[in-house]
């Protein structure tokens, strides 16, 4: 049996984050100066400057972490970080396209090329948090509660807590990533289809 | 319990396992130095598979026009065509696993999965994992859970990257290729190759056991450079060690890139784990590094191998170059044991582990 013992969520098209219910809003003077993402880590005084060199899938995985991170155990051992979207990196491909694309102006970074796998999202948060068990990555056309929860308990039949995180780009391009924190003795809610769809509506 | 029923590969050494097993055991390598490789400068050492070849054998088997099909949707297709023969792949208990980093730099990897299990007439989801170099290994595992926990009875595994300037590049300007045959655990090693490639396995609930486990395990390190100590793929090797007696085991597919840090690593991680005297098989040598095909092609290898009693020797390899004691095979090995290991790592920190058994 899983709990989800708390959830979290960046959500680019209405400036919204938060952290289990509680949902609050940057105003627009707030992402004036930065994006959304930085605008959120700036308002919540994170310190990890690697932030910066991060695409946009990676900020938006690392700072729901980060939302979270005062419910985490000390044992990080089994503690693994599952991850899925419907993108891809596509945005970052496109940035290393631009790099590689003209032939007289051929430049590929390899600070860019990095970030053109999915699942470096699940290493940065690793990385961050000391997370020494399962790091996957999945890709789906949409958010399927099912498959989410069927993979995610897959899982967590190897560890002890798993941080199982959806991202979501739209048609704007603007990012959407819900991210629950779980385990196998206590939460807010059970971890099935039924909550993680009520949640992922929510945020 | 989860069988290993079928396989497959696609690469430039055959278009079916037995042709590609044959090559390999002959020490032929599809490894080619190649100027001007899609306009760039300097040498490139490829495999790369022909496209008037692929076209043609895909035009035979299945009746349909090459060109409304990209390259790799081609490569899957034959692969997964010849992996499952008279199975039925179309009722509700059988899903479709694809494994990829970049798919065909088309589309996104989730049309190409959908176009690949509709191809075949199956209506499930189609799971895509796309967990850097680790995803063929990766997509096994999750795989052969969906059938221990009763949800599907068959997967359809299936892997595939293509080369391209993107992959070329990007891995050029990470200083990771080497312009000549690469050389895994080598003193002389200087990186690796690319490749391409498409391997597909299906597997079956049974009381027949060929998967006996799986772990997956970051190093919580760093995003493109492999934990100095072997952190993850030694606890990954843990793991998998519980399940297992180590004098059962007749060797270890090793991912073996050639890079520096990377067979280092796994040199550390496999002494770490005790495994030192354990014959070591290495397969980039033959095909460069495929990506997402790397772990489904190294396991399909190596299975067929544990079942003829031999172990594969590790092609480009000849002094070591690595700083701890590891018994890389110098030369094609008989075994009378059980079991193979398979270990993997790749970006994002992640490795993994799997241990099989003969038939």
């Amino acid at each position: 049996m899983a709990f989800i013992k708390s959830y979290s969520f960046v959500n680019y098209s209405d400036s919204s984050y938060g952290i289990n219910e509680e949902k609050q809003f940057l105003s627009d003077n707030e992402t004036l100066e930065n994006n959304f993402f930085t605008a959120v880590y700036r308002k919540q005084n994170f310190n990890y400057p690697k932030f910066f060199k991060m695409d946009s899938a990676s900020k938006a995985g690392f700072l729901c972490a980060e939302l979270l991170e005062k419910d985490f155990p000390d044992e990080r051992e089994n503690f693994g970080v599952i991850m899925m979207n419907n993108f891809s990196s596509s945005e970052t491909d496109k940035n290393f396209e631009k790099t590689i694309c003209d032939i007289e102006n051929y430049y590929p970074s390899p600070s860019i090329f990095v970030y053109t796998l999915p699942n470096i999202v699940t290493g940065e948060v690793c990385i961050r948090h000391g997370f020494r068990g399962e790091s996957s990555f999945y890709v789906f056309e949409k958010f399927s509660p099912e498959e989410f929860v069927n993979l995610v308990n897959d899982s967590l039949e190897f560890q002890d807590y798993v941080l199982a995180g959806w991202s979501e780009m739209n048609k704007n391009e603007d990012l959407k990533a819900v991210m629950f924190f779980l385990g196998k003795d206590s939460g807010l809610e059970n971890f099935n289809e039924e909550t993680v769809e009520k949640i992922y509506k929510q945020c | 319990m989860v069988e290993i029923f079928s396989d497959n590969i696609i690469s430039p050494l055959g278009f079916t396992t037995k042709e590609n097993y044959d090559n390999v055991k002959l020490s032929k390598s599809g490894l080619k130095v190649k100027e001007n490789l899609f306009g760039l400068d300097g040498r490139f050492c490829v495999a790369e598979i022909e496209n008037e070849v692929l076209n043609s054998e895909f035009e035979t088997f299945f009746h349909k026009n090459a060109a409304d099909y990209t390259i790799l949707e081609k490569m899957v297709l034959l692969s997964v065509g010849k992996a499952i023969f008279d199975t039925d792949v179309t009722n509700s208990k059988t899903a479709f696993y694809f494994s990829s980093t970049k798919g065909d730099l088309q589309n996104n990897l989730w049309y190409t999965a959908k176009k690949i299990s509709e191809f075949f007439g199956n209506k499930n989801t189609p799971v895509v994992v796309s967990n850097a170099c680790v995803s063929g290994l990766c997509a096994v595992i999750a795989a052969a859970r969906a059938i221990n926990s009763g949800r599907i009875d068959t997967a359809v595994v299936t892997g595939a990257d293509v080369l391209s300037k993107f992959t070329v590049s990007g891995f050029s300007s990470l200083k990771a290729l080497s312009s000549k045959p690469c050389r895994p655990f080598d003193i002389e090693r200087n990186g690796l190759n690319l490749g391409e490639a498409a391997s597909t396995i299906v597997l079956k609930k049974s009381d027949k056991e060929n998967f006996i486990c799986g772990s997956i395990r970051n190093d919580a390190y760093h995003i493109s450079s492999p934990s100095k100590t072997a952190e993850g793929a030694f606890f990954a090797l843990n793991d998998v060690l519980k399940n297992i007696d180590k004098n059962d085991i007749a060797f270890i597919s090793a991912h073996g890139t050639a890079t520096f840090f990377n067979d280092e690593m796994e040199a550390n991680a496999i002494f770490r784990a005790g495994l030192s005297d354990i014959p070591v098989s290495g397969l980039k040598g033959c095909y460069g590094h495929t990506l997402g095909a790397a772990g489904l092609i190294e396991t399909v290898l190596s299975f067929r191998a544990l079942n003829e009693g031999e172990v594969l020797k590790t092609h480009g390899y000849e002094t070591s170059g690595v700083s701890k004691k590891v018994n890389i095979a110098t030369e094609n090995l008989k075994t009378d044991k059980k079991y193979f290991i398979k270990l993997i790592s790749g970006f994002g920190g992640v490795n993994a582990a799997a241990v099989f058994k003969k038939n």
